[in-house]
């Protein structure tokens, strides 16, 4: 049922003006409807959860494209918890990456499960669309590429997020990689286009 | 309080307190416009951060001459979308849109920019304003059984009622119109 506007506005003392003012504001309520409702997870704004290392503020490129990163991981980061397609995951880690340009990266670390797979949210941006080829991330030991991650493919400008689990673990000052792989044209594990910071 | 045009232009000069001043009065549009376009909670919430990247990203070429600011979130906000809906191959899909279904395209992205702006000239209310709002439009709730709801008098809810279409009307009329 909707109601009329005399039913929900006390009218008296409006002059014609007004009247027509707050039932044109009125009908424009009823015709638009109720606003969505955010979910709690993304009711915050953006958190700032990378902190920008001092020498990265002498190059403004490089820390917009962090800041942006932050802004990815952030948006759906309240009080250490993100939310993803409907699912939930406790964070306790964030690593940033970054390219030599714009390319940024948060990698979001959960909890691991009772046997130890630990699951992670990978956000990626700036990064180009390979159209035979695939990027897949790594971590690093002695300074190669050595244990996969996962895989992905992202569309030019988009951002993209992709959720996996690995058995090992995220410790701090572990290295982390993204590589381009590109079918048939470079060997395994690729050309390294971006560096956890 | 500052105006959308002016958030614009901090964010694109790099201003991280103007992005999230904006994040709070467009996360909910946005929201809503996703969820609308994708028709499924999970992709309208990453959408809603890929809309608030596109954002940071192309605000420095945000134009304050070629108009205000609502527009502009609202066409970024439109494609960022879209585009994610293409680049997975996924159809859009009009949520719980009555009035939308049975329209046509052109009817449609004017219910779209009309729920935009409402919604958005929601967030510029105080709370008690936009809760009284809220009950009496979307609960259907009677001035009296709003008071009740509320414990508040009855001459409190038509003043707040009253004083909110007001406010929206400011609103509405200022940058959104």
């Amino acid at each position: 049922m909707t109601r009329r506007f005399e039913d929900r506005v006390d009218v008296d003392g409006l002059t014609p003006a007004e009247r027509a003012r707050l039932e044109h504001v009125h009908d424009l309520l009823v015709a638009a409807g109720p606003p969505a409702e955010l979910p709690r997870d993304l009711e915050r704004p953006p958190a700032q959860v990378i902190q920008l290392p001092l020498w990265q503020r002498r190059r403004p490129a490089a820390v917009l494209a962090l800041v942006a990163a932050a802004a990815i991981a952030g948006a759906s980061f309240a009080g250490g918890w993100f939310a993803n397609g409907g699912e939930r995951m406790r964070v306790t880690q964030v690593v940033a990456l970054k390219g030599p340009s714009m390319e940024v990266a948060s990698l979001r670390v959960g909890t691991p499960d009772e046997v130890g797979n630990n699951p992670m949210v990978l956000t990626v941006s700036g990064l180009p669309e390979l159209q035979h080829g695939y990027y897949e991330l790594f971590m690093v030991r002695d300074g190669k590429p050595v244990f996969p991650c996962t895989g992905f493919r992202v569309t030019t400008g988009g951002a993209m997020s992709v959720r996996f689990s690995v058995p090992y673990s995220i410790h701090a000052g572990t290295k982390l990689e993204i590589t381009a792989v590109q079918r048939g044209k470079a060997k395994w594990p690729g050309r390294t286009v971006m560096q956890s910071v | 309080m500052c105006s959308d045009a002016e958030l614009i232009q901090r964010t694109g000069a790099g201003d991280r307190t103007a992005f999230e001043k904006l994040y709070k009065r467009y996360a909910r549009p946005v929201f809503g416009l996703a969820l609308r376009r994708l028709g499924d909670r999970g992709r309208a919430e990453d959408a809603l951060q890929e809309t608030f990247v596109s954002i940071w990203r192309s605000a420095n070429t945000f134009k304050p001459e070629r108009g205000p600011g609502a527009p502009w979130l609202y066409g970024v906000a439109r494609n960022a979308i879209v585009d994610r809906s293409r680049a997975r191959n996924e159809p859009t899909a009009e949520g719980p849109d009555e009035a939308a279904l049975e329209a046509g395209p052109d009817e449609r992205a004017e219910t779209s920019w009309l729920q935009w702006r409402v919604h958005r000239a929601l967030e510029t209310l105080p709370e008690r304003e936009r809760e009284v709002i809220s009950l009496a439009y979307w609960s259907e709730l009677s001035q009296s059984e709003v008071a009740e709801k509320l414990g508040i008098p009855l001459g409190t809810v038509k003043t707040r009622t009253r004083a909110a279409l007001a406010h929206l009307a400011e609103a509405l009329e200022g940058e959104l119109g």
